[in-house]
């Protein structure tokens, strides 16, 4: 951070802003800390640097918040300590009778004042103090309260910037196309019509594909459009969605490996077991899809190269273009844009490697832009999973073992061990089961799959609530009730299920063809429970009509950011229950746009409450603990409405005849 | 190529285009004019809207040789002081100066978001409503 002597505060931002509004928050932490003006800051977003000088720059793992914290309030505080001492030391007075408050120091109770411009020169002369002194959270002036977002504005009038939107004098457009079948290759085209169409330039050849590069965008899409490619398909031509499915059910009776055992042994258990109750849960391909399709600008120099990228990770942006430059890190210069929406996809720098071979070969400014088609079929989905759940009861009737097999897609794709990452929501839980065995079997594709918004946890999740739900219909409990004494032993989960049953009137009545769910979950450091009533209706179809969402993330920095993300990871959860689904033919993704996955729309939309409750340390995450319990208090509400189970996600309208 | 007409957020604009170049490229590449969104292409989205002589239109879809000589305006030209009420919503309520949750769904429901901000759309548009009705 710097100040100006007229007392000006600029703060270089780590993290990017991708509609997350960490960089509101991370700026309220420093200028809390710094008793800064908040009209007197203003941001510039880090060039990607060093993990040494910045720590990473990654948003991802709902840490922006939770990781800056520290370092964003220890540089508001020791600027704070170093201006009361500049002016303790011009007015000749201790230290302990000065105070900062509002973007000044003052001198005791004298009414004296410096301001921050007037101090900072001689501030930047002392030494930069060893101890830190934070305030007290009761002196807080922005941290805990609703403070607009600072990119609304611009994002309201059209003039942020996004990747799309950046200019650079003499820059080309081009758009790429990639094999569509997974693992094919370009092996020739034939560009003559394409380089009849206006404003088209050439025809690049980069390692994932071809490119058209052209005057203008439209000009870059027609040339495509016009482009005669053959490709290599590969040998996943044949390959379908019917085939992956079926290797992840032959894979569910093939040998897994343990994963977690707690209690009895839980395989005499179930053998043992009076009676037992199985359910299989599964979990589709979905497409990140942000609202902004993939697209980075590169210029690469002699030496050096400048790419303007809207990305949720500019170390890797860097890496990967100094990796396929094969140039020195330093002389990277990745400048990061505003996302239009990221949720995971934006981890990647796939198109980032476009861009730069691109601009290499061309020799110039380049923005190299995908088409939503190329955006929806060559993504890196959130995996397909396929959960086996069993629960096992004594003569008596009462419920002794649990068990949870997960048959997924492994990212480390590791076959000497679990793959404790890809058990998020079924292992490591504060659930008391009598006993429990968690597995684990790896079942790769060649479908490309990253981290969408919360990870493996959503789909644990979703198996691990849906199927205690039918434990407890089984045992004829309430399975908010069930819940609750299962969860003894983490007071802070049973708070927030006790707090969303609440706001929904869990124990009413419901009307006919209307039910009330329940569902809970923990990642990143949060924990969220969501309460949905639904109705369905006589043609079977689903609607949400409210969420009630309780929160413990520890304490909050922006109480209506973390509203916005409650709100906002409700809809997006809510498009993997009514919509999304990727699904392949011929080895390539049959999905283009959204005609054919469709998002939520605003009359699907639910209303969303958000209660917010603070359970103290330490500062958790807020992005991604929404998603996780989202599917399961909609299928656990829809089996109030009408007795039926729903374990597949998408759900179909068929499930419910 | 044939040269077209546009007046834009109050600006007249000649351009020398394609004639099925859409609107929305128009605005973006040869006007600059950066607040038009593309991204679906296809017209489901709506982030490329725009309102054309007082209509809205998906202007990814809008060949330039169809509006010819038409008014325009962007989200740039709502306001200089961002104080106006956005573009459909503006629609809605010239037309609809009270409009109740479920009428902001119908008029509001071919505009997608990913982020999951319709609940804020709709306060905003309560707000806007409010805003006009006490002036």
């Amino acid at each position: 951070m710097a100040i100006d002597t007229d007392g000006k505060v600029t703060i270089w931002m780590p993290r990017p802003e991708m509609g997350q509004g960490s960089r509101t928050g991370l700026t309220m932490i420093l200028a809390d800390e710094l008793e800064a003006d908040w009209d007197r800051i203003e941001l510039i977003q880090a060039l990607a640097g060093p993990r040494a000088v910045w720590g990473s720059m990654t948003a991802g793992g709902s840490t922006s918040i939770r990781q800056f914290w520290g370092p964003m309030g220890d540089a508001g505080a020791t600027a704070r300590q170093m201006l009361v001492a500049a002016a303790a030391a011009r007015w000749g007075v201790p230290v302990e009778t000065c105070r900062a408050e509002g973007h000044a120091v003052h001198r005791g109770t004298t009414g004296e004042k410096l301001g921050y411009g007037e101090l900072v020169e001689d501030a930047a002369r002392l030494p930069v103090p060893e101890e830190v002194v934070r305030k007290d959270p009761s002196e807080f002036r922005y941290i805990d309260r609703p403070i607009p977002r600072l990119d609304i504005p611009s994002k309201v009038d059209g003039s942020a910037v996004f990747g799309f939107d950046f200019r650079v004098p003499d820059m080309k457009f081009a758009t790429i196309r990639r094999c569509p079948v997974f693992g094919g290759q370009l092996r020739g085209f034939d560009d003559t019509e394409t380089l009849r169409v206006n404003g088209v330039e050439q025809v690049v050849e980069f390692s994932e594909g071809v490119a058209v590069v052209a005057g203008s965008s439209w000009a870059a899409m027609k040339g495509m459009d016009a482009l005669v490619i053959d490709w290599d398909e590969g040998p996943n031509a044949g390959l379908s969605s019917e085939q992956i499915h079926d290797q992840l059910a032959q894979a569910a009776t093939e040998e897994p490996m343990e994963a977690e055992r707690t209690g009895d042994d839980p395989r005499a258990m179930l053998d043992g077991a009076a009676k037992r109750i199985e359910a299989v849960y599964e979990c589709a391909y979905v497409s990140h899809s942000p609202m902004e399709p993939m697209v980075a600008t590169a210029h690469v120099h002699k030496d050096s190269v400048d790419v303007w990228v809207p990305t949720q990770a500019a170390q890797t942006c860097q890496n990967t273009a100094a990796r396929v430059l094969d140039m020195p890190r330093e002389q990277v210069r990745i400048h990061t844009l505003f996302s239009g929406g990221a949720f995971g996809r934006r981890l990647q720098a796939d198109y980032v490697s476009d861009a730069v071979q691109i601009s290499r070969s061309i020799g110039g400014p380049v923005q190299v832009f995908w088409t939503r088609v190329e955006d929806t079929q060559h993504g890196f989905y959130r995996p397909i999973s396929r959960h086996h759940l069993e629960a096992g009861f004594d003569a008596a009737g009462n419920f002794t073992v649990w068990r949870h097999k997960v048959v997924a897609h492994s990212m480390s794709s590791r076959t000497d061990r679990v793959d404790n990452s890809a058990l998020a929501g079924a292992r490591s839980l504060s659930y008391d089961w009598p006993s429990s065995l968690i597995e684990w079997k790896m079942s790769n594709t060649p479908i490309p799959v990253g981290a969408w918004r919360s990870v493996y946890a959503a789909q644990g999740w979703f198996a691990t609530e849906g199927f205690i739900d039918e434990v407890a219909a089984e045992l004829g409990r309430d399975p908010f009730e069930f819940r609750m004494e299962l969860l003894k032993d983490d007071p802070r989960m049973q708070e927030v299920l006790r707090v969303a049953a609440e706001a929904i009137g869990w124990s009413r009545e419901t009307p006919e063809g209307t039910g009330i769910g329940i569902a809970c979950g923990f990642c990143f450091g949060g924990r969220v429970a969501h309460a949905a009533e639904v109705s369905v209706d006589s043609r079977h179809r689903v609607k949400v009509h409210r969420i009630e969402s309780a929160i413990d993330s520890g304490w909050v920095v922006n109480p209506d950011s973390v509203a916005a993300q409650v709100e906002g990871g409700v809809v997006l959860a809510l498009q993997t229950v009514l919509h999304g689904e990727i699904t392949l033919r011929n080895g390539r993704v049959e999905q283009e746009t959204f005609a054919e996955f469709p998002l939520v729309t605003m009359e699907e939309a639910p209303l969303v409450n958000t209660h917010i409750v603070k359970g103290g340390s330490p500062l958790g995450g807020v992005g991604e603990p929404p998603i996780p319990p989202l599917a399961p208090a909609v299928v656990n509400a829809v089996y109030a409405a009408t007795g039926k189970r729903l374990r597949s996600i998408p759900i179909r309208t068929d499930d419910l005849r | 190529m044939p040269v077209y007409t546009l007046t834009v957020n109050g600006t007249r604009h000649t351009v020398d285009v394609d004639a099925d170049t859409p609107l929305l490229w128009v605005l973006r590449d040869d006007l600059g004019l950066t607040g038009t969104k593309y991204s679906c292409g296809v017209g489901i989205c709506g982030s490329c809207a725009v309102i054309v002589n007082g209509s809205l239109e998906r202007s990814c879809v809008v060949p330039v040789s169809a509006v010819d000589g038409a008014e325009v305006m962007t989200i740039e030209g709502l306001s200089s002081d961002r104080s106006h009420p956005l573009q459909r919503a503006w629609i809605l309520l010239e037309s609809n100066p009270d409009p109740s949750d479920e009428d902001i769904d119908v008029a509001m429901n071919d505009f997608l978001c990913r982020c999951g901000t319709y609940q804020r759309i709709r306060e905003a548009i309560h707000r806007a409503a409010k805003e006009m009705n006490d002036v």
